[in-house]
């Protein structure tokens, strides 16, 4: 990837620039072929308003700021396009599937996600039972009970769906003074996935024991459990990096009395599945901060909402900022490389070329001409380089 | 003289994709276009946008196409390639997005006018 005409600056610029992306290849060359265009494109204007080449150049490149924040922009726009496609793929999922779903197979996955960034640690008690495979074997069924006991419910599902349908009715409380596996319900389903039946089964019971009751697939056998139980075999210990975070919130406007670390935690119990934290007088979740880390320990099903959370704090601040951030001096060892001796080859790519696209492998709205001139008004570089501040 | 406001993620890449409704444009066109377009009042610059289009891209509310341009000042016979020029427009999923966001836009302002006092009261007041 690196160019060989070492004595251009632009090349030279992203010689350096795109190895830091850490991104594939192609992904990479993408960029790097992109900012080149736009690079060459500023340098034209420029020196069509008055600039010389060296002059056109350093603007040029100043303008795209500094290295390490430009680079840190385009991988955080990588992982929140990463994370939208992951949530979109879980509620498509949880839609798919159930009312109340079978967390493990479904928080395994975003575990392995959430390991992958750099920012996040995941800590998983090997003595926790999630089965990493997918729900297996989900036929279709047809029930139809009327005034049926729960016991028997349960029996009647475990032989028509061939699976082992475990339920310790001990943990189970009652709205009324019968026992859970003796009160009668009633299910008319026709040709749905077992796992759905299973949802079903769980919203009769939750009403029952006015508790929320869930089901979860361990090792081939369902379990039904209340869902704290559940949730407490899924429990899982996670840091975040939060100094970013931090430092968006600090950065806003917010006028509040409270802490960055403090509003952060409170957003996330508010938000969150309230009645689990610790905070709030649940049992199943707890979240710290120390230093600039956020410690929780929590139902590995809470994470992607965590992190969703995070994602959004963190673009708060950074991404708020329409003008150039970066109030870099020509000193700076990147930026020295603009301060030429421009080759001819710079000289080259001055246009009069053409600003209508080729006809090939374009949309046909790309064929037309280049915007009026007179209806855009170019931005000087003085007045860029006039509004540059401080980035965070 | 008021502070100008500070844009969020999400008004740039809704001002980027109202720019790319009628038609494609590359992402130096769409910086002067919104500058133009705002009279100079949203400078745009290349170090936000282009992750805001590396992002948008892989979200799959835009769609890329390059162009090989060639410097007019080279030789008929030359056969180097070309600098390549990325092109974007919307894609369905984007079009949609845009009139989402057009629609959250509005509701929130009306919502917030609903708060504020009209230009006869501030005067009112002020006098």
């Amino acid at each position: 990837m690196t160019n060989t005409t070492t004595n251009d600056p632009i090349s030279s610029w992203l010689d350096l620039f795109c190895p830091s992306l850490h991104f594939s290849e192609l992904e990479s060359r993408s960029i790097r072929d992109e900012l080149e265009s736009h690079l060459q494109d500023r340098m034209r204007d420029l020196m069509l308003e008055g600039n010389s080449e060296s002059e056109s150049v350093y603007k040029a490149i100043h303008e795209l700021g500094e290295m390490d924040l430009l680079a840190r922009r385009y991988l955080q726009a990588e992982k929140r396009s990463r994370f939208r496609r992951i949530t979109m793929n879980i509620l498509t999922f949880g839609m798919a599937g159930a009312v109340v779903v079978g967390a493990s197979t479904i928080t395994t996955v975003g575990i392995n996600e959430l390991r992958q960034n750099e920012k996040i640690s995941v800590f998983q008690d090997t003595r926790v039972t999630s089965n990493s495979t997918a729900i297996l074997d989900d036929p279709a069924l047809s029930v139809a009970m009327s005034n049926t006991s729960v016991g028997d419910v349960v029996n009647y599902l475990s032989q028509v769906s061939s699976h082992a349908v475990e339920v310790d009715w001990t943990e189970f409380g009652s709205s009324s003074e019968q026992s859970i596996v003796d009160q009668k319900i009633s299910m008319q389903i026709e040709d749905q996935p077992f796992s759905l039946i299973l949802d079903r089964l769980c919203v009769r019971l939750t009403k029952l024991c006015e508790e929320d009751i869930a089901w979860q697939q361990v090792n081939g056998v369902f379990e039904i459990h209340p869902e704290e139980h559940i949730d407490r075999l899924n429990q899982v210990m996670v840091s975040f990096q939060i100094e970013d975070i931090v430092d968006a919130i600090d950065a806003t406007d917010m006028s509040s009395e409270d802490s960055a670390q403090e509003q952060l935690l409170s957003l996330m119990r508010e938000y969150v599945e309230p009645h689990a934290w610790e905070a709030n007088g649940g049992r199943t979740a707890q979240a710290r901060i120390v230093g600039n880390k956020l410690f929780i320990k929590a139902p590995s099903r809470f994470l992607e909402r965590i992190k969703w959370i995070l994602d959004e704090l963190e673009g708060m601040d950074q991404d708020s900022d329409l003008e150039e951030a970066s109030n870099q001096r020509p000193e700076s060892a990147d930026l020295a490389l603009a301060v030429p001796t421009i080759s001819s080859e710079v000289r080259d790519v001055l246009p009069q070329e053409c600003q209508t696209p080729a006809a090939s492998g374009l949309p046909a709205e790309a064929n037309q001409a280049a915007l009026p001139q007179d209806s855009i008004t170019p931005v000087s570089a003085a007045d860029v380089l006039d509004a540059q501040q401080q980035e965070n | 003289m008021p502070r100008k406001p500070k844009h969020s993620r999400e008004s740039i890449e809704l001002v980027v994709l109202s720019v790319l409704e009628d038609t494609s444009l590359y992402g130096y066109q769409i910086i002067k276009e919104v500058g133009a377009k705002s009279d100079g009042e949203i400078r745009l610059t290349p170090g936000v946008l282009y992750p805001t289009l590396h992002e948008m891209e892989q979200s799959n509310y835009i769609l890329a196409s390059w162009e090989e341009v060639k410097s007019s000042r080279r030789s008929a016979d030359d056969a180097s390639p070309g600098r390549k020029r990325k092109w974007y427009r919307l894609s369905a999923k984007g079009k949609r997005k845009l009139s989402q966001g057009i629609s959250a836009h509005r509701a929130y302002q009306a919502m917030i006018e609903a708060f504020l006092p009209s230009p006869a009261q501030r005067q009112e007041a002020v006098e």
